[in-house]
């Protein structure tokens, strides 16, 4: 096994554990700085996918941006282990029986998968730089870039629309 | 004008009838609205009779495609044969004498311009079913009549008493045909399979040719589904119990649809059907049982019915029986016989029962008429004529189309023409029963009752008479051979002309002396059952139990003459229980205990499954989880 | 592509015109956009060109314009019998049209799509607005709780969505469907990695059409919407839905249909039977769509089930003329407007409005499947493709439209009664409005007529 191998399987664990965490720890706060974490472990993961731009862009977007403003609004509300609601023990029992099947019958059916093989990267090391990826995303995909610009606008909209006072129904 | 031209009208007229009633009935005078829909019904007969005298080889006529897809072609398309212009003549005919009959009986209903236009669009859907070319149109018409005999059962479903039964009458009707209905249909889907073609003629084509090889469980397939779809319409067992309860609706609707035409569509599609049946002999034989087993229980059940309809209804049901016997011993003609005499006098007993019922003012209890016969002669005569036709009175109508099936009975095994013959005989009995007990004796009902019997009008009598008419001579249309050798079996060789398939059936005739036996005892036994009647109702003024209890006549009467209670006691009471019991069996525990219990089942399945809906939104995941679960098990297995 | 962008234009216009307050105008204009949209297609129809249908990642084909034309129409008449409630909220008109025209851009997209960028792209854009509209009636919690319930399960259907995706992926190396194809086609053997991708995305596009055993959001999210989005989802939700799915399974996983058809059969299966059996129990009228949908949605499967030439035209039929019945009932149900959606409040209506009762009982009985109404047609299509290659599914499939029959007949029923007498339900006005008697008119007229539609071919 090759040191970056190690490297990746120990990262992908980790990321796996502080994922689950955040769905285990009773305090929301917590399980968002949980989240902060896994986000900056899937980071990592990108760099060693020489992913670079998106590493960078994750943790500003991500980590950085919206990670905050949960925080805020966490805080904001006070929501505390208190006030939140708790699943039944059925639930808990059932999701855990359901989420360790699917990893069973996955890892079951995974097991012995064939790979493709590996193709080298022709622009070596800057595949995943800031340069190639506008290049791409200018040419060959500026469709799917532009639609995705549509996908904003009506995710805006709907933001809006949601949050917006509602003034009194004029009847 | 040539067949080609005059085929549409022969449908437009009764759908633009019921365009114009139904759009604009509101604004137009009650009069105008009666008087079309019977016109026009009218006119589409004598187009009808005309194409009749015309028409040499079949014709086709295409209005439109339906469907054209490269490999599956679907047109609108009419065929004039003989088998379909007969039919067209009897729909028609009947459906304009009644049309006039209700001019009269509907006059004070506040539903009167959306019955006629039921009536037209009934008319429109039944004349579909006949004269289209291929099995899709024939679903397209049996359909519509279904929706149009629905609609009509529930006609007052407004009412204040009964209106709710009514309702319940009509869903009963529609749901079991629907099961009949899903026959058919799978039945279609099948014979798409098989000849990739829904056209009588080719399909007839097909089948007939010399090196066809008959795909014995597919044939017989096939025609189960078109027989279930049959026994739906047709009110076979274990459908059948839709029809007494079909009763709900306004009697001129009982007499055009629920007797001579709608019900007749299974006989049709059978009969139109011969060469696939020719090719399934076990289908034929499950045919021949069904109808033997039905036409005896309705027959039974009758025997204890007061209500004046539906002693009719089953006895229809009765007659169908008989109808399906024939059919399943390859008589098509005969059945095709039967149907057009039974249409006759079915629907003048079922008219002179409206008549009866205006008369008394809503009665339709047997127990309450009595007598009538001094104060509506018209309909009693008329009633009395279609009662002899039924029972096989010599000489009228149903002697010889009755007999003729009864011959071919005779001619398979003499075991099935005996209960035949039971069945007959019992059909007999109970229409002698009613016929006394309305017409004969004292009157039983109410002063109110009694006060207000009177003759019906003139747009009602007319009808009768001339179904009477038709009833006494309609025999003519079939002699059997010992009659006129010349124009005997004109049917037969009508038939045999130009309908697909007809041609290669050759049903032996008797011999003239055997025919000659069986009519003598057909006529004994009706004549037997005729006298002993008279003798029991009329004579002995005998009554049903419960009114007897109240009079107190009975005893009077039991202590004076020994014969009655060996005839109660040999005859009377045993089928009286029998009878008792078949309805009891048939109509509690066959269909409230399994046609509705499958029914019950599913809701109570749709109780169940609703309770999966918890409203959780952490259960729906879950159960979006395990379904990628068992999708994924489901590729562990199959690899 | 030209269709497209007129429509994101459209869009973009509408929410700009809202700023006017005037209902009217906004309603025009986006009509007016959503027809050029439809011509720009019917000239692509007919003059096909290259530069202005395909791209890489879209391609406007005969098989995309149809379903785009259908989805445009519907969504013009859910615009305009919705309209009388968007009006009622002056501030949010164009924000309610401008999302829907949103939405029907991504359902277009997902009709037109070549790789798995676009539609993923496609499937967003579709359901976005739609989680947002599903909440639209802030002051309900009905509709807020709904709006959350699909936002959630549409949220962990979308995260399957893309793990099958990229599985896909890693098992083909392309996006590309017709790529995607052809390694199948070329491939020695297939990595465990495609059946599971597979699995994923079916898993999703069962979500997203509301099959059975993942439907359960699709009774409370009917239920709760306001019903012109309940319609909307509906007709061209699932429009776009069924369409990306066929498109998918007939092209990029077509060498695999050993593999899925059997899972899909029997999904088909439970699916219908599913939907009918809830349905009979319903007594509020959008759980009974939903419901009834669900059941629409396991016939609608036998299409794929069993592929033949005609499959794809014929679920379009299908999907078409199920579009307009639903379209028609959910007006019917905006002119009742019952506070509680209860099925008895239908009471009377056949006597109060002769021609919205009418209408309705047409439209259930074209749910229904009764000839010769166009749903009828649909199913009788479906079913005659189907019969040579599996008669089992369809006499499962009969014995099922038998039962719908018992509950499409129960509300007609209703329907036709008399007005109620009990002072407990109060007795709906019926009030209507012009644009959705226009809306009952086109269905109706769709609905009696819309046979004749199969004598073009």
């Amino acid at each position: 096994m090759s040191s970056i191998e190690i490297i990746a399987l120990a990262l992908g664990a980790l990321t796996i554990a502080s994922a689950l965490m955040v769905v285990l720890s009773m305090h929301p706060v917590r399980s968002v700085l949980y989240l902060i974490l896994t986000f900056f472990l899937i980071s990592a993961n990108y760099v060693l996918l020489n992913a670079q731009f998106l590493a960078i862009v994750n943790i500003v977007v991500y980590a950085g941006a919206i990670m905050v403003l949960f925080l805020f609004v966490l805080m904001l509300l006070n929501l505390s282990k208190d006030n939140e609601p708790r699943a039944s023990n059925i639930m808990k029992l059932a999701a855990s029986l359901a989420a360790g099947a699917l990893v069973i019958v996955l890892v079951a059916a995974l097991k012995d998968a064939i790979y493709l093989p590996v193709v080298e990267n022709v622009q070596g090391n800057s595949q995943g730089l800031v340069e190639n990826l506008g290049q791409l995303l200018f040419t060959k995909y500026v469709l799917p870039f532009e639609t995705s610009s549509v996908l904003f606008i009506a995710a805006m909209v709907g933001a809006v629309l949601l949050s917006k006072k509602e003034k009194q129904i004029i009847d | 004008m040539s067949v080609e031209q005059l085929l549409p009208l022969v449908l437009l007229l009764p759908l633009i009838g019921g365009f114009i009633n139904g759009v604009f009935g509101n604004k137009l005078p009650k009069v105008v609205v009666g008087s079309l829909a019977t016109l026009l019904v009218a006119g589409s007969f004598f187009i009808a009779l005309s194409i009749f005298f015309q028409l040499d080889q079949a014709v086709e006529v295409k209005l439109f495609s339906i469907i054209s897809l490269p490999d599956l072609t679907l047109n609108a398309k009419l065929l004039a044969d003989n088998l379909s212009i007969w039919m067209t003549l009897i729909i028609t005919g009947i459906g304009s004498l009644i049309h006039l009959f209700s001019m009269g009986y509907m006059s004070h209903d506040p539903g009167y311009r959306k019955f006629f236009t039921y009536l037209n669009l009934f008319i429109f859907s039944m004349l579909i079913l006949v004269l289209g070319s291929n099995y899709f149109m024939l679903f397209f018409g049996w359909e519509g009549v279904g929706i149009c005999s629905y609609l009509l059962i529930g006609f007052h479903y407004a009412d204040e008493q009964k209106g709710f039964l009514n309702g319940i009458a009509a869903r009963k009707a529609f749901i079991m045909n629907r099961v009949g209905d899903l026959g058919l249909l799978i039945g279609l889907f099948l014979l798409l399979m098989q000849f990739g073609t829904l056209e009588y003629s080719e399909i007839a084509a097909v089948v007939t040719a010399e090196d066809f090889v008959n795909p014995t469980w597919m044939m017989f397939g096939i025609t189960m589904c078109l027989f279930i779809g049959a026994t739906g319409k047709s009110a076979q067992i274990p459908l059948f119990t839709w029809l007494p309860d079909a009763m709900a609706g306004p009697t001129p609707v009982s007499a055009l649809i629920h007797a001579a035409t709608m019900v007749t569509a299974g006989i049709f599609l059978t009969v139109r059907s011969n060469y696939l049946f020719e090719l399934a002999p076990d289908t034929q034989k499950v045919m021949l049982y069904i109808g033997l087993a039905t036409s005896l229980v309705a027959a039974f059940i009758a025997m204890r019915q007061n209500d004046i309809k539906k002693v009719l209804a089953y006895s229809t049901v009765s007659q169908l029986g008989l109808l399906f016997v024939a059919l399943g011993l390859g008589a098509y003609t005969a059945a095709m016989f039967h149907v057009t005499t039974h249409a006759f006098f079915k629907a003048l007993l079922f008219l002179g029962s409206g008549s009866v019922i205006h008369a008394m003012s809503d009665e339709q209890d047997i127990r309450k008429m009595g007598g009538l016969k001094k104060y509506i002669p018209v309909t009693h005569w008329t009633f009395l004529i279609g009662t002899l036709a039924i029972t096989g009175f010599p000489l009228l109508s149903g002697f010889y189309s009755k007999d003729e099936i009864l011959g071919y009975a005779f001619a398979e095994s003499i075991p099935l023409y005996l209960i035949l013959m039971f069945s007959v005989l019992l059909t007999a009995i109970y229409m002698f029963r009613m016929y006394f007990l309305v017409f004969h004796g004292e009157f039983r009902g109410s002063d109110h009752q009694k006060h207000h019997l009177h003759e019906s009008p003139a747009n009602m009598t007319v009808p009768l008479i001339i179904l009477a008419i038709l009833s006494v001579f309609g025999g003519v249309l079939n002699l059997p051979g010992l009659f006129l050798h010349d124009q005997a079996h004109y049917m037969t060789h009508l038939y045999e002309h130009n309908v697909a398939g007809m041609n290669l059936i050759h049903m032996e005739h008797l011999p003239s002396n055997t025919i000659m036996v069986l009519m003598a005892v057909a006529v004994i036994s009706c004549l037997a059952v005729l006298a002993i009647s008279y003798q029991v109702y009329v004579k002995k003024k005998s009554l049903p139990k419960e009114d007897a209890q109240l009079t107190g006549w009975e005893k009077v009467s039991a202590n004076k003459l020994y014969f009655d209670e060996i005839y109660t006691a040999l005859f009377v009471k045993p089928i009286e229980w029998l009878s008792e019991k078949g309805y009891r069996f048939f109509e509690i525990v066959f269909l409230n205990g399994i046609v509705f219990g499958v029914a019950k089942g599913f809701e109570t399945a749709g109780e169940v499954v609703k309770k999966w809906e918890s409203g959780r939104v952490n259960w729906y995941v879950l159960w979006m989880v395990s379904g990628i679960v068992g999708l994924i098990i489901y590729y562990l297995v199959k690899f | 592509m030209l269709a497209l962008i007129i429509l994101f234009l459209t869009a973009l216009v509408t929410l700009f015109v809202g700023f006017a307050k005037k209902p009217l105008l906004t309603l025009s204009l986006s009509v007016l956009g959503l027809l050029g949209t439809a011509a720009a297609l019917i000239c692509q129809w007919y003059h096909p060109s290259d530069f202005l249908s395909s791209y890489e990642g879209v391609n406007m084909d005969g098989f995309a314009i149809l379903f785009s034309l259908v989805a445009i129409i519907f969504t013009i008449l859910i615009i305009f019998s919705g309209f009388e409630q968007f009006k009622s909220r002056l501030d949010h008109t164009a924000d309610y049209i401008g999302l829907l025209i949103f939405s029907l851009f991504g359902a277009i997209v997902m009709v037109s799509f070549q790789d798995m960028f676009m539609f993923f792209l496609g499937l967003e854009i579709l359901s976005i607005p739609i989680y947002v509209m599903a909440g639209a009636r802030k002051d309900d919690p009905l509709s807020s709780e709904s709006s959350l319930k699909y936002f959630i399960t549409g949220a962990f259907a979308t995260g399957i969505l893309l793990f099958g995706i990229a599985w896909l992926y890693g098992a083909t190396g392309t996006f590309k469907i017709y790529e995607i194809q052809q390694f199948f086609m070329e491939a020695e053997q297939i990595s465990s990695l495609a059946y599971v991708g597979l699995l994923f995305i079916l898993s999703a596009f069962l979500f997203k059409i509301g099959a059975a055993p993942f439907h359960f959001w699709s009774p409370d999210v009917y239920d709760g919407a306001p019903a012109p989005v309940t319609g909307f989802m509906a007709a061209v939700v699932k429009l776009g839905a069924f369409g990306a799915f066929i498109k998918l399974f007939t092209i990029a996983f077509s060498e695999l249909y050993d593999f899925w058809m059997p899972a899909l059969t029997f999904l088909a299966i439970l699916t219908m039977f599913v939907g009918n059996l809830s349905a009979i129990r319903q007594v509020r009228f959008k759980r009974l769509l939903a419901y009834s949908s669900i059941a629409h949605v396991g016939y609608s499967l036998i299409t794929m089930v069993v592929l033949t030439n005609n499959s794809a035209l014929n679920l379009w039929y299908y999907l078409f003329s199920y579009g307009f019945a639903t379209i028609a009932l959910i007006t019917v149900q905006m002119i009742v407007n019952d506070r509680e959606d209860r099925i008895e409040a239908f009471k009377g209506l056949g006597r109060a409005n002769p021609f919205v009762g009418f209408v309705a009982v047409v439209a259930l009985l074209a749910l229904a499947g009764v000839p010769p109404l166009m749903g009828f047609f649909g199913k009788f299509l479906i079913f005659a493709d189907a019969i040579s290659q599996n008669p089992a599914l369809i006499a499962v499939a009969l014995l099922n439209s038998g039962i719908g029959i018992f509950y499409y007949l129960r509300t007609v029923i209703v329907i036709l009664q008399k007005p109620g007498v009990d002072n407990e339900i109060e007795q709906s006005e019926f009030k209507t409005t012009p644009l959705q008697l226009i809306v009952l008119g086109i269905c109706v007229l769709a609905m009696l007529f819309g046979g004749g539609l199969l004598m073009v071919h």
